[in-house]
Formats: C-alpha cells, structure tokens, sequence
C-alpha cells in the first residue's frame, strides 16, 4: 500500500488501554473538514483482536461525529488515499490484529430511507447507493489484488436472509457485507 | 503541540495543535457505536469459517 504522495498530514491518537486508535487529518477541498478515521476495538477473535475501521467528519460546532455525509469536499482521492494509508500504520502497532471493514450505506434502515427519498436511485427494489462505500475499497482492493496479497489476507463477509454471518477467503469483484484483512 | 496564536477575536492554530485538541475533545468516547455493534452482531453470528481460521 504505497500512498506516500496525494495524502494529508496525519495525526496519531492511541489509547492507553488498546481500545482505539485514531488519526485525524484535515480534508482541504472546497472548504476545511476534520476527518477521523477510527479503530475501534470490537471484539476478540481466538488469539487476535478485530478492531472495527470507520471514518467519518467532526463538526466541532456541535461536537458530532458523523460517518454518512456526503462531503463533496472537491478532494475525494487525497481523502481516500489518506484513509488508506492508515492501513500499514495500523498494522504497525498492532500486527497480529484485524480489520474488519462495514459500510455506513449497506443497512436497512439506509434501505428503507432510500426507498423513501430518492426514488430515483431506488429502482427494482435495490438502491443502487446501497453499500457504495465499500465498494469504494472493495474496487481498490480488487484492482490491487494481486500486489495487497503479497503483505495482507482478506476475507469477505456476508449474511444470508436468517441474517447468518459468513467468512470466506475474499474472491475479487463478489459483493460483501464486509471485508475483513490481516497482515501475513 | 503547534503554535497558538490569540488575538480579540479569533484563536489561530496550528494544523497539529487543532488536531490534537479535538483528539482531546473525543477521548474516550466511542465515535462510531452502530458500527461496533453491527460488527459484533456480524462476528457473533458467524456460521462458516474459511480454512484457515480468521
């Protein structure tokens, strides 16, 4: 994952008893937006622990940390880089963890306020917003493929309609719930 | 922590020193809890797991 260039300046918060670590940068598109992009630890796996990747934008007049909005801050690659490259970091620090990865966009209460807003993406009873952002990094890492599995295992997740959960080795291009990854 | 600059009006900081604060704004508080708590309802209703143990 080399993303030396085209990223922003990071800064780096961990907390002291392994439960979060933190980097927050400002997005300077159109205007100046605190991002935070959040691991925050879920739950331990066997021998290893998942920490759950999240990103999203701090307003500081309310004090609110939100992970659906849509910016449109002009500057959507030096963002997405920068996300990225919080990966080897992360990775760094703790090196026999996991990441798993959801989007904001692939519930059903998302679904649901589709179907009721935006008629026109919401088209044969699919939303075609519905879980576009990890799509976002599942098109990185299917285009990556073959280089990310030099340094890194994924395993995509999904549900059946019994809302069972399902791990499996990734396969490129499939839908997933969510994405998880270890360093090898 | 960067430099900070006071004046009547406007407080300037640093890029760092801004980003600092807010990190100390938001310790300990769990910024994203929907998502901890759909991967975790994700992790504990796994039905298969791949050869190698995830």
């Amino acid at each position: 994952m080399n993303l030396n260039s085209n990223t922003y300046y990071l800064s780096e918060n961990i907390n002291e008893n392994n439960e979060y670590l933190r980097y927050f940068f400002i997005s300077e598109g159109n205007q100046a937006i605190i991002k935070i992009i959040d691991y925050q630890f879920v739950q331990d796996y066997g021998d290893h622990n998942i920490y759950n990747l999240a990103f999203g934008n701090y307003n500081p007049e309310n004090d609110t940390v939100v992970d659906d909005a849509n910016s449109n801050n002009g500057d959507v690659y030096p963002v997405f880089n920068t996300v990225l490259s919080s990966i080897p970091k992360f990775f760094e620090i703790f090196p026999n963890e996991k990441i798993i990865v959801q989007g904001s966009d692939n519930t059903e209460e998302f679904l649901n306020k589709c179907k009721q807003n935006c008629i026109k993406k919401y088209k044969d009873g699919k939303c075609r917003k519905f879980n576009q952002r990890l799509r976002i990094y599942k098109n990185y890492v299917d285009k990556n493929y073959d280089d990310l599995i030099n340094e890194y295992t994924f395993y995509g997740g999904y549900k059946d309609e019994l809302n069972n959960s399902y791990l499996e080795k990734y396969i490129k291009h499939k839908e997933y719930f969510s994405v998880v990854v270890e360093k090898k | 922590m960067g430099k900070i600059i006071k004046n009547d009006k406007y407080i300037k900081v640093s890029e760092a020193a801004l980003l600092s604060l807010v990190s100390s704004k938001l310790k300990e508080r769990v910024l994203f809890p929907k998502k901890v708590e759909t991967a975790k309802d994700f992790l504990n209703n796994l039905h298969f797991k791949p050869s190698k143990e995830v």
